[in-house]
Order: C-alpha cells, then structure tokens, then sequence
C-alpha cells in the first residue's frame, strides 16, 4: 500500500528527515520518503498491521499533522495551511517591525534622552522576542536536541543572550557599575536581527514554488460536461458522473473524457499532448482512445474502459508527483555556513572566557563573562536572512524580463550545475507542427494554374497534412476553383475533377495503384526527402506525377546554434522521442546530437533520467508534453516550453515563454550569476561581524582599552544590510 | 441494420445500469433502448448483421428474463 499524503509543520529539512527516522521504526510501516519542498510524505506500510490513524497519531506526537482525505480536498487544506503561514509570517514581520523602530531609534538617536529608556525599550522588544522571534527558539531547542545547528540556531543564540544580557542590565545596572564597567544594552540589535531575518523569510516564502497543482491541471484537461447514451437517448452529464462501459459521444473539437475504444464513426486525435507527435492520428471503428487528447472534426462514439483515476493521463500525473516527491531538496547556503559557524563562535566565546579568566585584570570573572556574552551577541550577522532570498528574488525578475519564468528557487539554484541535457524532439528542437518543406515541380510545368488546383482539393480534406499544404499555398494564392468531383481515399489521399482533368493527391501507394507514371527526376528527389525522414506528398494529373510536395516538423531556427552553445559549455545532450527511428535518426544528425533514443514512451523518458542521475549527473530535462512531464519532475532541473501543455509547465521549475533553447543557455547564466551573488552576500553578511568578534572578544582591550559596545553592534549591523542589498542590486544591472 | 424486440423484466433504471456496460460493449449492437412504461418492458436493438444470438445471451446472462418479440 503506497500512498501520499500532505503533511505539515514542517520548516526545515532536517525535519523531513526526522520524520522519516520517527516513522520507519514503527511496526507495519515499510517504507517512508519525506518530500520537504513539496511537503507530502510518501508512506509504505501493511493495512493489517498499522492504520492510518495510528501513523497520523504517531506524527502529531512529534508535532507534525498528516492531511488526509482524497488528493483534491488534500490539496485544498494544504494550500489554506500555505496561506495561513505566509500571512502568519507576514503578521509577525509587521508585528516586530512596528516595536523595532521605536526601539532603534531611541538606541541610536536619543540615547540618553529619556528617562527610563532601557525600560521602555526592554518592554516594547519582549513582544518582538517572544512572539514574533518564537519560531528560531523552538526550532534551534529541536536542533540542539540532535547537536545540529542551522540559521535559527544562530539567530536564537545571538538574539537570545543579547536579550537577557540587556535584561540583567536593565534591571540591576549596579552590578557592572560596581564593578567599574558601563552596563551596555543590546535590545536594538536583537530586535533588528529577528525583523531582517523574518523580512528575509517572507521574501522566500512568496518565491518559493507555488503548490504543484498538476491534479488541477488535470481537470482543465477534461471536459466539465459529457454527451453520453443512456438507455437509447442522449443526454448530457457531468465529468463525474461518468460510468465504466458507457458510451460517449465525441463531436468535433470535443476533449476525450475518457480512455476507451471507439465503437463508430471516423475522426482524426491529436494526440500531441500525450505522445507528443504533431499529427493527429487516424480513429476507427476498434481504434483506442487517451483522455485528455482532442477530436478533431468527425464524430465519434468511444466506449468508456478507463474513468477518472485510471486513465493513463491520471498515471502519469500520479507518477509525476511522484517523482516530485522523491526529490532531494539541497541544504540552504546559509544553513550550511551557519552549521559550522555556530560551533566555532562558541568555541571562540569560551576561548576568549578563558584568556580573559587566566590574563585579564581584576575582577577577571566579570571580564571574562563580558567576553563571552558579546561574542556571542555579535555572532549573528543581521543581513543573513536577507543574503539569499534578495539574490534570488533579483534572479528571478531579471528572469522573467528574458521570458525565464522561474517557478521554483531551487532550480535556479542548481541549474549552473547541470552536466547533462535532455531534450525531447518534438516542440522542443523542432516546431512542433508539419509544415511544408519544399514544393518540387516536374520541368516544364506551369505551376500557377496547379497551386491554384491543390489548394482548392487540399481544402476540402481533412488530413493533417492537407492542412499544413493549405496554411502553405495560403501564403502563394488566395484563388479556388469549382471543383467537379470530389472523393477522399482513407490511407492513401484524395481524387479529384477540376476543368475536366483527374488529379490525384497523396502518397505512393497512391500513385502505384492508380499507375501513374512518376518521372525519374521526381523518383529521385522523392528518395532522398524520404531519407531526411520528411513526408512525401504526390500530385498527379490525368496519368502522370507533374510534383511532389515535402512535409516536416521543422527543426526551430534557433535550435542548433543554442546546441552548439551549449556543447561548448561542457553540457551533454540527449535527444530522446516518442518518434521513429529514421526521423530521430535524420533530426539529430541536423543538429548535431551524438545521443538519441527512438520510440521512447513517457515513463521510458523518466527511467532514462534517473538512470543518469544515477551515474552522478545533475541532470536537466527540457519539454513540452504531457509525455515529457514524468521526465521533467524527476529531473534535477525541469525546463517547460512555454508553447507546450500545461502540465509540462506544472512539473517544470522553469519555463521558457518564447521556446527558444537559446533561453536553456541564458537560463545557466543567470543561475551562475545569482548563485554568485548569493556567495557574494553571505560573505558580505559575515565579514563585518567577523572583524567585530575580535573585538568583541576584547582583542583591543589591551591595546586601548576598548570594549565592545552597541554602537560597533549598530554599525555591523548597518553595514552588512546595505552592503547585501547593493550587492544584490548589481545582479539587476549585470548582462545576461 | 435491423431492429429486434424482446420481452423483459428490466423493471427499473438500476437494471438498465447493469445492462449498460454489457450491451454497449457488444459489437453488433448499434443502438439499444428499454422501455420502462411499457408493461411488457420491451428491449429494443438496433443490430449490425443477423446474429441475435449475442443480444439474447448476454441480458440472460445477467439474469434477466428475456423473449424475442415476432
């Protein structure tokens, strides 16, 4: 029994994986997998042993709650706790920064002004601490519990002994005075450093990925409403009410609500979104169809096998999520650095404790305590929350001024690490769409008179390929003519009668039935468009082939130059389609691919990638349907043509508007270059504390007898802020 | 393209819901429909060739009574 649920509470990744080690030990559960970006947890466990109640009981004991409910009502619940917590966010940033004003002025302009000052500023930065600073103490007491630190491990402990030192203070001023030292209050720096910190985290929390809403994607793909025969009358149904073994009614244009196979009547499917080939497939009587496809312009009567959740559209949705569940999230920077930075300041702190202790003057122990407790105050750089969602933030807008359209930071983070590139053939190297290549006439023929004749019988077919020849002759001439007889042969083309001559349109066999006469010259070129894998169309009058028309999916214009480019980065790529060999074959040759794979069917596409990611690549996978979207999901990053399906776009953290692959190029850059800033940031964040710790340890002291006050706090502070935001900014204005 | 009428008791629409899937799955059936006001119920089917057989079969097989209208 596999299922996923959404669960919530949960803030950092070493709480998916403590939920993940709470669980696994527990009887009749085999196997869990924690999603924290997506925050769902895939559950494996025996419906005999253990209930569902019983795991959702297990969890809430260690402070997380399991959604249950069927994956809509789930969804819904989950986006409603989402918004809960951003606005909870944003009412604890707007709580603490209204208290941090008062307070940083009067710390910074009306010192010594007011009477009662350390009072009142103590009691307007109790709330900020307590309520709006909560979370960091919570979460770093959890940490500690496992000797792990992270950021709100740091900004716990700084915020936290700053408060209290100021508190003690505050209250017993005496007890420093006695001793001939000035009692400092850090009570700005405190409040600060939570305001810019949870400033820090709204700004992320609103460019993290919007909830994967693939289901909902899934619904926009089915008709709300339904023709169905019951019991020998039409009537219309909705979506839901839908039966296994009814019979439908498909009119032209009409969604496939279903899978199922077709009981009567002739149409052509385009299947594009889920095999991802352009030309709509012939439908008769026996033919299978996919949900989500669309009917094109004959009616059927399909007869429902698969509803609702089975469909092979809904598996390969259940699948993408999936894949998105099982992603490995990567460890914040930020995270990382203050992982190590944590257990080094506090060595220092004691370090600092002790030589005071051993070397300082008189009274040695104040001194030494003194040390301790403002190294460890001036630990936590106050721009910290900032340095990585403003990089991002500027990444992601100077993103979308490209047409790069970020859905997810995590993307943007990995995405200058990638070695390996996937691309799927259709819609993503070429067009997308047949188009005409080339129209060859036999020597000695006047083609005006017959451009005006193959329009006029290509119009009143409903091929796909007569299409594409109609949209081309369109551009040549606008002029129809009566046309006297007219007949279309399944599988072979059409006949027609104009001005009292017999033409025929359509492929070889065609002609070879018919035996017409194919000049050697048409032979010829027609062999060799074939072997380019185009279609070959034939025309003939009365007995003779007087033209050939080619018919391709063109590969885009800018397609290979964007390969070349990205060879040159060092990048490997993959071609990989639903297609035929010889096409494959022709279309990777012409752009340069070393690597394809032919017939490959969607969930072949997602094996392939985790095969690689397998191998250790970093892998990104760029395409644009709903064949591509397992594929996209497990990728480590996912790129989406914009002019594809929508639930490509769901399953990709990035989405190229204009489908250019010389946007995968620009897409790497940026990623660089915001990566770059980020780095950039956390050290900017870092260095004015990190010069000021010597301080604060009284470095100095010997030297001129200084010790750390708030101002030097304050201008660290200051400092670092502005010194991360510039930086930021310069993303903005940097060509990429 | 004939039309062949059967006596039944398909009495109610849960009958016919159980028949639906049965019937609409039967090549040959092109169209089908049970008459409920009818007091003898009739099952009217629209059939491809002449082969009765399937029709006949399958409603019995479903437990219902059922005879062919001459």
């Amino acid at each position: 029994m596999k299922e996923q649920y959404k669960i919530v509470g949960m803030t950092c990744a070493t709480c998916a994986i403590s939920v993940e080690s709470y669980l696994k030990p527990q009887e009749g559960i085999i196997d869990v997998t924690v999603n924290y970006p997506n925050q769902t947890v895939l559950l494996e466990y025996d419906h005999s042993k253990v209930t569902l109640e019983n795991i959702q009981q297990k969890i809430k004991e260690i402070g997380y709650t399991i959604v249950v409910g069927n994956t809509q009502d789930s969804q819904k619940i989950f986006k409603k706790l989402e918004e809960n917590r951003l606005r909870s966010l944003k009412f604890k940033l707007i709580f603490s920064t209204l208290f941090s004003i008062p307070i940083f002025i009067m710390s910074m302009f009306l010192m010594g002004k007011i009477p009662y000052e350390n009072w009142i500023m103590m009691v307007l930065s109790i709330p900020v601490i307590f309520v709006s600073g909560a979370e960091f103490y919570t979460i770093a007491w959890k940490k500690l519990k496992h000797f792990s630190a992270n950021m709100d491990t740091l900004v716990a402990l700084s915020t936290g002994i700053a408060f209290l030192f100021s508190v003690f203070n505050t209250v017993y001023p005496h007890y420093f005075i006695s001793k001939g030292i000035n009692p400092h209050v850090y009570f700005e720096s405190a409040v600060i450093i939570i305001t810019l910190i949870l400033l820090g985290r709204f700004l992320e929390e609103k460019a993290k990925s919007k909830t994967s809403s693939a289901i909902k994607k899934l619904m926009s793909l089915t008709p709300k409403k339904v023709t169905a025969i019951r019991n020998g009358e039409e009537v219309i149904i909705s979506y839901d009410e839908i039966l296994k073994g009814e019979l439908i009614i498909l009119k032209p244009g009409d969604k496939v609500p279903v899978d199922g196979k077709v009981k009567k009547g002739n149409s052509f499917i385009d299947e594009s979104m889920i095999s991802g080939e352009p030309i709509p497939v012939k439908k008769i009587k026996g033919s299978k169809v996919f949900a989500g496809t669309i009917n094109q312009k004959g009616a059927l009567r399909i007869l429902a096998d698969k509803i609702g959740n089975d469909t092979l559209l809904s598996q390969i949705i259940k699948l993408v999520e999936q894949a998105q569940s099982s992603k490995p999230t990567i460890q914040k920077m930020a995270d990382k650095i203050a992982g190590i930075f944590v257990p080094v300041v506090i060595g220092l702190s004691v370090l600092a404790f002790i030589i005071w202790y051993l070397l300082g003057p008189e009274p040695s122990s104040t001194y030494a305590t003194l040390a301790l407790i403002t190294v460890l105050i001036i630990a936590c750089p106050c721009a910290l929350g900032l340095a990585t969602p403003t990089a991002l933030m500027v990444g992601i807008g100077k993103g979308a001024e490209q047409g790069i359209l970020i859905k997810d930071a995590q993307s943007l983070e990995t995405a200058y690490k990638i070695d390996t590139l996937i691309l799927d053939k259709t819609g993503t190297i070429t067009e997308g769409k047949p188009q005409v290549i080339d129209i060859i006439w036999d020597k000695n023929i006047v083609s005006t008179t017959l451009e005006k004749v193959v329009l006029t019988i290509e119009s009143q077919s409903e091929h796909p390929i007569a299409e594409a020849i109609v949209q081309h002759l369109k551009k040549i001439t606008t002029e129809l003519i009566a046309i006297q007889s007219f007949q279309s042969i399944t599988g072979l083309g059409t006949e027609a009668t104009v001005n009292n001559k017999r033409y025929r349109i359509g492929n070889e066999n065609l002609m070879l039935q018919n035996k017409i006469n194919i000049p050697n010259t048409l032979q010829q070129k027609a062999k060799s468009l074939k072997l380019e894998a185009k279609t070959v169309v034939y025309i003939s009058e009365q007995d003779s082939v007087v033209g050939i028309i080619a018919v391709a999916d063109k590969v885009k214009e800018t397609t290979i130059s964007a390969i070349r480019k990205l060879q040159k980065l060092g990048i490997d790529i993959h071609m990989l389609t639903g297609d035929n060999e010889q096409t494959a074959k022709a279309i990777a040759q012409q752009v340069g691919i070393k690597h394809f794979q032919a017939n490959v069917m969607p969930s072949e596409k997602g094996k392939f990638v985790e095969q690689l990611q397998k191998q250790g690549k970093i892998v990104a996978m760029a395409g644009d349907g709903i064949n591509d979207s397992l594929a996209l999901a497990q990728a480590d990053v996912g790129i989406a043509m914009g002019s594809g399906t929508d639930i490509a776009m769901e399953s990709a953290g990035i989405t190229l508007m204009q489908s250019n692959l010389k946007l995968i190029v620009k897409a790497i850059q940026l990623s660089k270059a915001t990566m770059k800033t980020i780095k950039q940031n956390l050290f900017w964040a870092f260095i004015y504390n990190l010069i000021a710790i010597p301080i604060a340890a009284g470095m100095l002291y010997p030297i001129n007898g200084f010790l750390l006050n708030p101002m030097i706090a304050g201008a660290a502070m200051s400092m670092s802020s502005i010194s991360v935001l510039a930086n930021s900014l310069r993303l903005k204005n940097s060509t990429i | 393209m004939r039309i062949v009428k059967y006596k039944t008791n398909i009495k109610c629409t849960g009958c016919i819901k159980s028949l639906t899937p049965v019937l609409n799955a039967i090549d040959n059936i092109d169209s089908w429909k049970v008459d409920l006001n009818s007091s003898d119920k009739v099952l009217e089917v629209e059939i491809d060739d002449d082969n009765k057989e399937t029709v006949f079969n399958a409603v019995k097989d479903l437990g219902f009574e059922i005879e062919e209208i001459q």
